[in-house]
């Protein structure tokens, strides 16, 4: 991988270290991906338990958590045949400054390829390289998706 | 046309990024962790909700209610409309064959003396806000590879009033794979595998060479104890059919239709929810007021800062009205009617998520199941998807192909599919004329591939393959499976 932005496992850091500090921006990016509160919490949960079973095994466990948050919010994505959104999961627009209601209108829009890439580029402030790396993508690829998504935005945004 | 430049699309401002990084920085600050989540530490039980039914999927998804839903459409027939609504306005929708379909002037009514029929619904009118996420539950065939069947509530009771609630449902796992490196212990000469994590809490029973899930996922609140509650569950049920069950002082079947479930909610807020339940035919009063009381108990639960309602619309279709507060209730409930799905302005045709309109292939491989499967996803009326299910009562569970997407069609004409799941890539090759050769990359360490024997049957000729790890620490995700020396990319 090419410009990593991954810090390895600090010396002596342990689990309950790494779940305390990870698990709400493990949330928050689930949340970016998914557009439910409720589904956030739960995907994260399940990707910290992932790496608990593996922390003695992986040696990057953010970039590990946070491609389990990428996979699981495909999947929810594809099978959320029942309730779209939990009543209460999305802030009230007052509640949030115009550009941010134009992310999340945009967001819920996009397909999730782009949106995962759009995220992973202006929430996680992943390298293009990286992006491809685990999305296993052509960078050219992540590059005309980020292009086209941002074309979106801007109309949004204006 | 300028040809020294290409088309590269619109010009994007230097402001943009910097706008949509604070904008979703912005957008993530909204939302709210849970404070103190349950760490994998000291939850070590199963992590994963393999195998609860598509009620429980509703209970994860919407927090509301374990028992909402499953998955078959009704098999009501048109001729329930004509009782449903008042005469003489007629309610039947023309012939779907016909090109052209005139609706009928449907008059709203808020009682009908039969059971809804398919196309009617329970709906708000006026709508409070735009009806988006209508769904109508749709996917008996895709839930094969859900492999649960029999979705029973049963309701634990004190003094007669409903405490608590247990999922039960007999599952297509065979015993020997559940049981794979898991503690076997006994209830009243039942063998269990003890089941405790942060979402569900219960027991999977041997029944023959098969399984039985008894599994409580409600919200912490409403838990009921495993060792004590759940452990007598068990031991009342045992092996038998469930629905030779008696009820008691202690546990009682709620009487719900779990192969039936439809829902609308309005506007992007969630301001209001409704979900229709459907009962059992015999149900009474007592059996309305049970369903009701495990309803609170849920919503109370999960939903404890909404306000809910109940409204009986025919003797056995219950709707359960969640609003953001009283006022909206009040006026929900008011303006509840029975309406045409089409009048109820609900898109249900698009909320069926993989709903599947027929099955190109299936296989049962020793650890679970797959299927190639064509139906719709949202918008997407044309999906054809490879989705799989892993037995196991932790680790890889479901997984499923990008919808849509094409995939390697090899020279005799067969189809290869293929998923990652957690720690192992699993797949098929469909239509073979011969036996395929499986194998990893020659740069791969730690991970191996088991092909599973060529079947026929009903859906024709396949193989199954699984690459799976050799070094627990392989990464899955690197595996480079070459089928007949083509590299597949199963990464979706």
């Amino acid at each position: 991988m090419t410009g990593v932005t991954e810090i390895s496992i600090a010396e002596g850091e342990t689990f309950d270290e790494f779940f305390a500090e990870r698990f709400a921006p493990l949330s928050r990016l689930a949340y970016l991906l998914t557009g439910s509160s409720s589904t956030a919490d739960e995907l994260a949960q399940d990707a910290c338990e992932q790496v608990f079973r593996r922390w003695s095994d992986i040696t990057h466990p953010r970039t590990y958590a946070r491609m389990a948050v990428v996979n699981a919010a495909r999947s929810w994505g594809r099978h959320r045949t029942v309730v779209e959104r939990t009543p209460g999961d999305v802030p009230r627009s007052s509640e949030l400054d115009a550009d941010a209601v134009a992310v999340r209108e945009v967001l819920e829009q996009l397909p999730e390829r782009q949106r995962e890439v759009l995220v992973l580029r202006f929430y996680a402030d992943m390298k293009i390289d990286d992006i491809a790396t685990d999305l296993d993508t052509p960078v050219g690829t992540v590059k005309s998706l980020i292009h086209r998504g941002l074309a979106r935005l801007q109309e949004e945004l204006s | 046309m300028n040809n020294d430049r290409p088309d590269i699309g619109p010009h994007i401002r230097p402001d943009i990024e910097q706008r949509v990084a604070a904008g979703m920085h912005s957008l993530a600050a909204s939302h709210t962790p849970a404070p103190h989540p349950a760490s994998p530490v000291t939850d070590t039980g199963n992590p994963r909700r393999w195998m609860l039914a598509a009620a429980a999927s509703v209970v994860l998804i919407a927090g509301v209610g374990a028992m909402l839903v499953a998955s078959n459409r009704s098999t009501n027939t048109t001729d329930d409309v004509a009782d449903q609504l008042p005469q003489p306005a007629p309610t039947v929708v023309s012939d779907p064959s016909e090109s052209e379909t005139v609706l009928p002037d449907v008059e709203p009514r808020l009682y009908s003396e039969t059971p809804l029929a398919d196309d009617i619904v329970p709906a708000i009118v006026p709508p409070p806000a735009e009806p988006i996420n209508g769904f109508d539950l749709d996917d008996d065939t895709s839930g094969w590879t859900r492999g649960a069947e029999n979705d029973s509530v049963f309701a634990l009771m004190a003094d007669g009033t409903v405490i608590g609630a247990v999922d039960v449902f007999d599952s297509a796992a065979p015993w020997d794979a559940i049981a794979e490196g898991q503690d076997v212990t006994l209830i009243d000469g039942h063998e269990v595998i003890r089941v405790e994590g942060s979402d569900e809490r219960g027991f999977f029973v041997r029944v023959g060479d098969g399984s039985r899930a008894v599994i409580d996922t409600s919200p912490p609140a409403q838990a009921v104890p495993i060792d004590t509650d759940i452990a007598a569950l068990v031991a009342q049920i045992g092996d038998d059919p469930l629905d030779a069950f008696v009820d008691n002082e202690q546990f009682v079947r709620v009487p719900v239709d779990s192969q039936y479930g439809r829902s609308i909610g309005y506007g992007t807020q969630g301001a209001v929810q409704l979900i229709q339940v459907r009962l059992e035919a015999d149900s009474d009063d007592d059996s309305i007021d049970l369903v009701e009381q495990v309803y609170q108990l849920l919503l109370d639960g999960s939903e404890a800062d909404r306000s809910s309602s109940f409204v009986l619309v025919s003797p056995v279709d219950l709707v359960v009205i969640i609003a953001s507060d009283d006022e909206q209730l009040a006026t929900a409930t008011s303006n509840l009617q029975l309406v045409t799905l089409e009048a109820s302005g609900a898109d249900f045709s698009n909320r069926r998520g993989f709903a599947a309109d027929s099955v190109d292939a299936r296989g049962e491989p020793s650890w679970g199941r797959w299927q190639v499967a064509n139906g719709s996803s949202g918008d997407d009326t044309d999906c054809r998807y490879f989705e799989v299910r892993v037995w196991g009562i932790d680790g890889p569970a479901r997984g499923y192909s990008d919808c849509g997407e094409g995939n390697p069609v090899r020279p005799d004409g067969s189809e290869v599919y293929c998923v990652v799941l957690d720690v192992e890539v699993v797949g098929a090759v469909v239509g073979a004329t011969a036996e395929p050769a499986f194998a990893v990359g020659d740069d791969i360490t730690g991970l191996a591939v088991e092909v599973d024997d060529t079947t026929g049957g009903e859906f024709g000729k396949h193989t199954t393959f699984r690459v799976v790890q050799t070094d627990p620490g392989a990464n899955i995700r690197s595996a480079t499976v070459l089928v007949d020396g083509v590299e597949i990319d199963c990464t979706g």
